[in-house]
């Protein structure tokens, strides 16, 4: 460990939400979004409607790998 | 099929491949400057990997040999409960978005090869930061013991004595992780994602048309395979949230983290990552395959064979090597990361910590080659010599106890007033009653039916976390009503404003 006396580091503008200023800070609520749209699964535990011939069940968790990015891309673009 | 005859011409192919990653691995120490007999260089990868090579290594590091056989085999066995590989794995990297950044830049800052650094550091508490350490390194030994595992699979499969074959694959292993340490599974995932990449998509591909495409893929399956019952919701989606949210508590996942040269680095893999998971989920789905072709689960290996056993049925006898290659190889970039992050534990957390105060850089990168040797040792006579039924229900086990240091890491990033007494004894309630639930389970469930939820099934990490963070948050108002007062040391007094 080096300098354990020195009891403060850089903060730095881009870390998480207590670091950035307010309006930095609401960006990242967005990351719960993925959560959000997946932590319950009756919302989404059905056949219909398919995609193709494939379940709703599963091309909607796919969509999500999707929605995962999107909310990454943008949080990370907006807090830099 | 029967296990006994070899099959030569893949074993041909899988051969080359894996002596290819040897030499590969051992010149890695060399790929770039920097004294391999320095802890930040062995165990770090001298804190310097950009975003491709990150991207490599930490998807390699996260994304097993084991899951790619364990998660089809999953979903053949017990339907569209495996498919929760899927969420989570993608609510990791957003939830993680928030976290990654800010412990890499601590750590970065002050020095810290492992979490226990960074816990030692902020609570001022050996006694926190050992406990983390030992937490890291049991779970990660079953955890190590599995990947061996998934090499003995492929490797029956081809018809090759295992045992055998498994001390030859993990002399491999040892080498190149005691002379390169972090730079040799960085390099060699890179040969070890284009295998895993051209595997699975081919088989991805090529299967489903054999079957008739997707579309008669699915309907060859009864919708109660296919579509999550409504009972299993809550296991369903406390399995998903908690393994999401230990993921990166485990010090393997931690290690190639840290060996990020720059937060941007660590940021930008954040959203690159989820192209393994795209894989992952197409993965999964091999599972539906092997259910719509009929497969029987027959051999030694019950239902983790049946990956293995899709390729033999279905590809010509090269290709068959080169994907067995691809899993065995896909097996050795996890384990080393895993050895070596054990290592960087007992060597700085415990050693230096405990016995040997002043010990030189040197010495403390010899004592983590060694352990990171040792942990590989460990982890081959466990999968040989123990029933793999007991090494899977440890590995479980081993998720449920890494959830609990969650507390001593990600909230402390956070949450700058927190006790560290309270901290230890939300650790003590989390893994007591993570254990106890395990126990009632025989070890052979992650979940178990809570009374107090009407007798709703949760995954047994994430509830005995509410309890640990319960304790940790009740126990420090407790003590500042004593008048404690308890002050992140390393947040100054600009970020607090």
């Amino acid at each position: 460990m080096q300098n354990p006396d020195n009891a403060t580091h850089e903060p730095s503008p881009t870390a998480g939400p207590p670091g950035g200023t307010r309006h930095r800070n609401w960006w990242y609520l967005l990351l719960l979004l993925p959560l959000a749209g997946l932590i319950y699964p009756p919302l989404y535990a059905r056949m219909d409607p398919m995609l193709g011939n494939v379940p709703f069940f599963i091309w909607y968790q796919f969509a999500w790998i999707f929605g995962g990015i999107a909310t990454t891309v943008i949080v990370s673009k907006m807090t830099d | 099929m029967t296990l006994a005859m070899i099959h030569w011409q893949a074993l041909a192919v899988f051969i080359f491949l894996f002596l290819v990653v040897a030499v590969i691995g051992v010149y890695a120490v060399r790929w770039r400057k920097g004294d391999s007999n320095d802890l930040h260089e062995w165990g770090l990868g001298g804190r310097n990997f950009g975003v491709l090579i990150s991207w490599f290594l930490i998807g390699g590091d996260l994304y097993t040999a084991y899951t790619l056989i364990a998660v089809p085999a999953l979903i053949f066995g017990k339907g569209s409960i495996g498919l929760f590989a899927l969420p989570y794995t993608i609510v990791v990297y957003p939830l993680m978005l928030a976290v990654m950044p800010r412990l890499w830049q601590v750590a970065k800052d002050r020095g810290h090869i492992t979490p226990s650094d960074y816990v030692k550091d902020r609570f001022r508490s050996r006694t926190l930061a050992l406990l983390v350490a030992i937490t890291g390194i049991i779970a990660v030994i079953p955890y190590a013991a599995l990947q061996m595992y998934g090499i003995e699979v492929v490797l029956a499969y081809m018809g090759v004595p295992p045992t055998g074959a498994l001390v030859a694959g993990f002399v491999v292993l040892a080498l190149f992780t005691y002379i390169s340490g972090l730079r040799a599974p960085a390099l060699i995932s890179l040969v070890k994602d284009t295998l895993i990449y051209t595997t699975f998509i081919v088989a991805v591909i090529y299967i489903p048309i054999k079957i008739g495409g997707y579309e008669s893929l699915f309907a060859h399956i009864s919708p109660s395979k296919l579509v999550l019952p409504l009972n299993e919701s809550s296991s369903y989606a406390s399995l998903f949230l908690g393994s999401a949210l230990a993921l990166f508590l485990y010090p393997h996942a931690l290690t190639a983290i840290m060996g990020s040269r720059s937060k941007k680095v660590v940021k930008t893999n954040m959203s690159i990552l989820p192209a393994y998971t795209f894989l992952l989920g197409l993965i999964a789905l091999m599972g539906f395959m092997a259910i719509a072709l009929g497969l029987k689960a027959s051999g030694a290996y019950g239902a983790n064979g049946i990956v293995p056993e899709l390729f033999l049925d279905m590809f010509p006898a090269p290709f068959v090597g080169y994907a067995f290659a691809a899993i065995a190889i896909g097996a050795l970039v996890p384990a080393s990361i895993m050895g070596i992050a054990a290592g960087n534990l007992f060597s700085r957390n415990i050693y230096q910590e405990f016995f040997h105060k002043d010990v030189s850089p040197r010495r403390s990168t010899s004592v983590a080659k060694i352990v990171a040797l040792l942990v590989m040792v460990g982890a081959l006579l466990f999968i040989i010599t123990s029933p793999t039924k007991f090494v899977i229900n440890f590995q479980l086990a081993g998720g449920a106890w890494m959830l609990q240091v969650l507390p001593a890491i990600f909230l402390a990033l956070f949450i700058p007033w927190l006790d560290k007494r309270a901290v230890v004894a939300g650790w003590i309630v989390g893994i007591g009653w993570a254990t106890c639930q395990l126990i009632q389970e025989g070890f052979s469930s992650s979940v178990h039916s809570l009374s107090i939820l009407g007798g709703m099934p949760i995954y047994i990490g994430l509830s005995a976390l509410v309890a640990n963070v319960l304790v940790v948050f009740i126990l420090t108002a407790v003590f500042r009503l004593m008048g404690a007062r308890s002050i992140d040391p390393l947040v100054s007094p600009a970020v607090k404003a």
